[in-house]
């Protein structure tokens, strides 16, 4: 009896035994594999940035040098910082100029201080000495090639560049945001520190008290300049709004909405406010102002506008300094317009009419006004260009849902491309309404009447994307069949449609978006689809790989028609297409990247594969075991 | 993905008080010279149909004039009502015209508009400096020499649709152009269009711009 247990544990082990042996070289198979993908996702990633220094598009070599760093510091920090060096050169050679000549005399922002911002994360993250070395040399040119400041430029090119750090950090790490702001103190106290001030106290109340009281000691030890003043004043007093003076003397406001709404800082920290105003008093309102020199005239102007906000804020907070802080700014308004009588510094700065006799209608009431006089309008123009212009904004007007009605507005544009774009876009507009309130079927019985090949296509992809999604859902296998069937169908001709038109970035967005969807059903079909893509980008001038937003595909008559549209929540970018691949089809997805003929957008394309195949599998190894091979 | 901040903000340049004080009280001298006539130089720079045999473009046009006082209540009506189609002003000169495209002098538009006595009239009342309104000297005396300032400042206003058929992309773009162009930085009435057609879906309208602002009020978005 004992004997027969013995053998038929002994049989059991052996068993056992033969099945993990069949199983080992399995895994040991797959751990291999997983290893050698690592090494060709690394090699690229190396590959990439080696020839990145040889690209004529600077800002795409920055970007692919910093990433590669970033990403293979821990493994070669030789080569990593000798790259983010690299980077940090060829800022030097990216375009310095401001993002937006409209916008130069109160932002110089360009794309040089963007990506610099970039470079000095990584180099922060890894090495903080080395992004110490970078912000050094920054104070360094800057001093040397001194140019015009917009309005509400931060104080210096490195505080500009700590306080772009701060701010991209501030949510997720508040502690390493205050560091940051800190050190941009050195430089005096910046437009964005109010921003950030506002932020951390949502975060931390403490920090951002410290903060407060660090930036008022350093206003206090300085020779200040009344915009620093301002800073803090629109923290305390009025969160979101910020003034400032231009260089021809206009008073500026800058309005962040987002912080709108905010209780002002003030009435939770009175001493705070004291100490402010007391700083004020005694640094900007008690020291007399030669007004006889241009610049002595534009800081009195400067402290005129600063006492605007801060003159009644003495009677709460410093009611002792009141009558002081008040003689002083009617004294300098005295000395700067001789002729002009002394008025208060708290009023208002625009006399508005008298009231309207507008009677108040109803939100229906009001809808159907503005739709009735916009088509009035139209009908009165007598030039045929400006009345079609005219209801094509009218047959705009209308609420999504209300595509009926736009439709019956827009058959009166005499012109036939017109009337049809205004058709096809209010119907896309329509169905991508209904899309997002999960109204299917009403999305698809309006698509097939969307003429534009593009606009149809973006229904389609939103309509596949929320039957996927529902279908994950979904018990019964036959349902789940006819739901993911449909889907595809969908999805299928799209890249066929699209070839018909004339290449556009557009298309390629759509096509890359398609491939996002698709890979969750099909993944042949979804690299089938990136190839697609790719083919459309190759016929392209110029091509942005890591812009995710929605084509714009409103009516051209009607600027800011694509803003009405509830597009699809989907990237239609690279990253975005090829997340669902890269696990199973990195080598795959590599292949088609490198078909890519302009060579930067290869590299880019290259290198975020590789980049997402090691972040996705470096997540993968955190949440399995261990696996050694030998 | 979060939108710098540079972005989200709204900036206003108010109506201020300090360029010029010591002109609040002073009558200011009108301008003696003032342009005969308006230009508006319109340019299609590129296009991916350009000079080919079917490609063509059609503008109407409508240039007109205002003052400040009335451009201020037009704005405050269109944030009351929520009516953006009005144009107004007093009307100039309007036209339509139609041009190919195949050639280069096709791709360039040039409109000279003369002026009437009574637009010349308007011209030569523009003051020349101007009061800037702030708290500090929003006296009775400033706030009216302000409104008669603005009642006298002229404002120029272009508004366009331009109507390009692309022959390379079979299609017709609809490109509203609708400008304000202030007499006082724009004293020689001079004014620049430039559309570049860069795909089926894509333009861009670069037009005269303001390079140093005097006392005017713009609001940025």
């Amino acid at each position: 009896m004992k004997l027969t247990k013995t053998l038929i544990a002994c049989l059991f082990l052996l068993l056992l035994g033969t099945e993990a042996l069949s199983q080992r070289p399995a895994q040991i198979d797959k751990d291999r594999e997983r290893q050698r993908l690592h090494l060709q996702a690394v090699l690229t990633i190396s590959q990439v940035a080696t020839e990145a220094g040889l690209w004529n598009d600077r800002e795409a070599a920055v970007s692919v040098l910093t990433d590669a760093a970033d990403l293979l510091w821990s493994d070669d920090p030789g080569q990593s910082i000798k790259w983010i060096r690299k980077a940090w050169e060829a800022t030097f050679q990216v375009a310095s100029g401001p993002r937006d000549e409209n916008l130069r005399a109160f932002f110089t922002g360009s794309a040089q201080s963007e990506l610099r911002t970039v470079v000095l994360r990584v180099a922060r993250k890894h090495d903080p000495k080395l992004a110490d070395e970078f912000l050094k040399q920054l104070s360094e040119k800057e001093t040397n090639d001194k140019k015009e400041r917009g309005a509400f430029d931060d104080r210096s090119a490195r505080s500009k560049q700590l306080l772009s750090m701060a701010q991209q950090v501030l949510d997720s790490n508040p502690e390493e945001a205050f560091t940051l702001a800190e050190e941009s103190l050195v430089d005096g106290l910046s437009y964005k520190l109010q921003n950030i001030l506002t932020s951390l106290r949502k975060k931390d109340v403490q920090l951002a008290n410290r903060l407060f009281d660090l930036a008022l000691a350093r206003f206090v030890n300085s020779q200040p300049d009344p915009s620093e003043a301002q800073i803090l004043a629109g923290y305390l007093f009025q969160p979101g709004l910020t003034f400032s003076t231009s260089s021809g003397g206009q008073t500026i406001l800058a309005l962040n909405p987002a912080q709108q709404g905010v209780a002002a800082v003030a009435t939770s920290e009175p001493q705070r406010a004291k100490s402010f105003l007391n700083a004020v008093y005694e640094r900007l309102l008690s020291q007399p102002v030669a007004i006889d020199t241009p610049e002595g005239k534009q800081r009195a102007r400067q402290i005129l506008v600063l006492g605007n906000l801060v003159g009644r804020r003495y009677a709460t907070f410093a009611p002792e300094l009141a009558p002081s802080a008040q003689g002083f700014l009617a004294q300098l308004q005295r000395q700067l317009m001789p002729d002009s009588e002394s008025g208060s510094v708290s009023g208002t700065s625009r006399t508005t009419s008298s009231s309207e006799d507008t009677k108040r209608l109803t939100k229906e009431e009001f809808y159907e006004k503005t739709i009735s006089e916009l088509e009035d309008s139209a009908a009165k123009e007598r030039n045929a260009l400006f009345r079609n212009v005219a209801y094509t904004k009218a047959a705009l007007a209308p609420k999504p849902e209300d595509y009926d009605r736009a439709k019956r507005i827009a058959q009166k544009i005499d012109d036939n491309e017109l009337r049809a774009d205004a058709v096809s876009f209010v119907l896309y507009r329509a169905a991508l309404f209904f899309v997002g309130k999960a109204d299917l079927e009403k999305a698809v019985e309006i698509a097939p009447a969307i003429t534009d090949i593009a606009r149809r296509a973006v229904v389609k992809i939103a309509i596949a994307q929320r039957l996927l999604s529902s279908n994950s859902a979904k018990v019964d296998p036959g349902e789940s069949n006819f739901v993911h069937q449909r889907a595809l169908d969908l999805l299928s001709d799209i890249d066929r449609e699209l070839k018909r038109g004339e290449p556009s970035a557009n298309a390629a967005k759509i096509l890359l978006a398609r491939t996002a969807i698709l890979a969750k059903a099909d993944k042949d079909q979804a690299l089938t689809s990136l190839e697609q893509a790719v083919q459309m980008m190759n016929k392209l001038d110029r091509f942005d790989l890591r812009n995710s937003a929605a084509p714009n595909l409103g009516v051209s008559a009607v600027p800011n028609s694509a803003a009405t549209v509830a597009t699809p929540k989907t990237g239609f970018d690279f990253l975005s297409a090829i997340g669902p691949l890269i696990d199973a089809e990195f080598e795959q997805v590599s292949a088609i990247a490198e078909r890519i003929t302009v060579k930067e957008l290869s590299g880019v394309a290259r290198l975020e594969a590789a980049k997402l195949y090691l972040e996705k599998t470096r997540k993968a190894k955190l949440k399995e075991p261990v696996a050694v091979v030998r | 993905m979060k939108r710098p901040l540079s972005l989200a903000v709204m900036i206003w340049v108010l109506l201020v008080a300090f360029s010029l004080p010591r002109m609040v009280a002073a009558d200011p001298e009108p301008p003696t010279q003032v342009p005969r006539s308006a230009t508006v130089q319109i340019l299609l720079l590129k296009a991916p149909g350009l000079n080919m045999r079917n490609s063509k473009w059609e503008i109407a046009y409508e240039f007109r004039i205002t003052n400040e006082m009335s451009l201020w209540e037009a704005a405050k009506r269109r944030r009351l009502n929520g009516s953006g189609e009005e144009r107004i002003g007093n009307l100039i000169k309007q036209g339509t015209f139609a041009k190919s495209l195949e050639s280069q002098t096709g791709q360039k538009l040039v409109l000279q508009i003369p002026f009437t006595a009574a637009v010349l009239e308007k011209l030569r009342n523009q003051p020349a400096s101007r009061i800037n309104l702030t708290a500090a000297t929003s006296t009775p005396e400033n706030i009216k020499l302000n409104d008669e300032q603005e009642a006298k400042s002229q404002v120029f206003l272009f508004y366009a649709i331009v109507s390009v058929h692309d022959a390379r992309l079979n299609k017709t773009i609809t490109i509203p152009v609708n400008r304000e162009w202030d007499f006082m930085n724009f004293p020689d009435a001079s004014f620049e269009v430039k559309i570049e057609i860069t795909g089926p879906d894509s333009f861009t309208v670069n037009s005269s711009r303001i390079k140093n602002p005097k006392n005017t009020l713009t609001i940025v978005k």
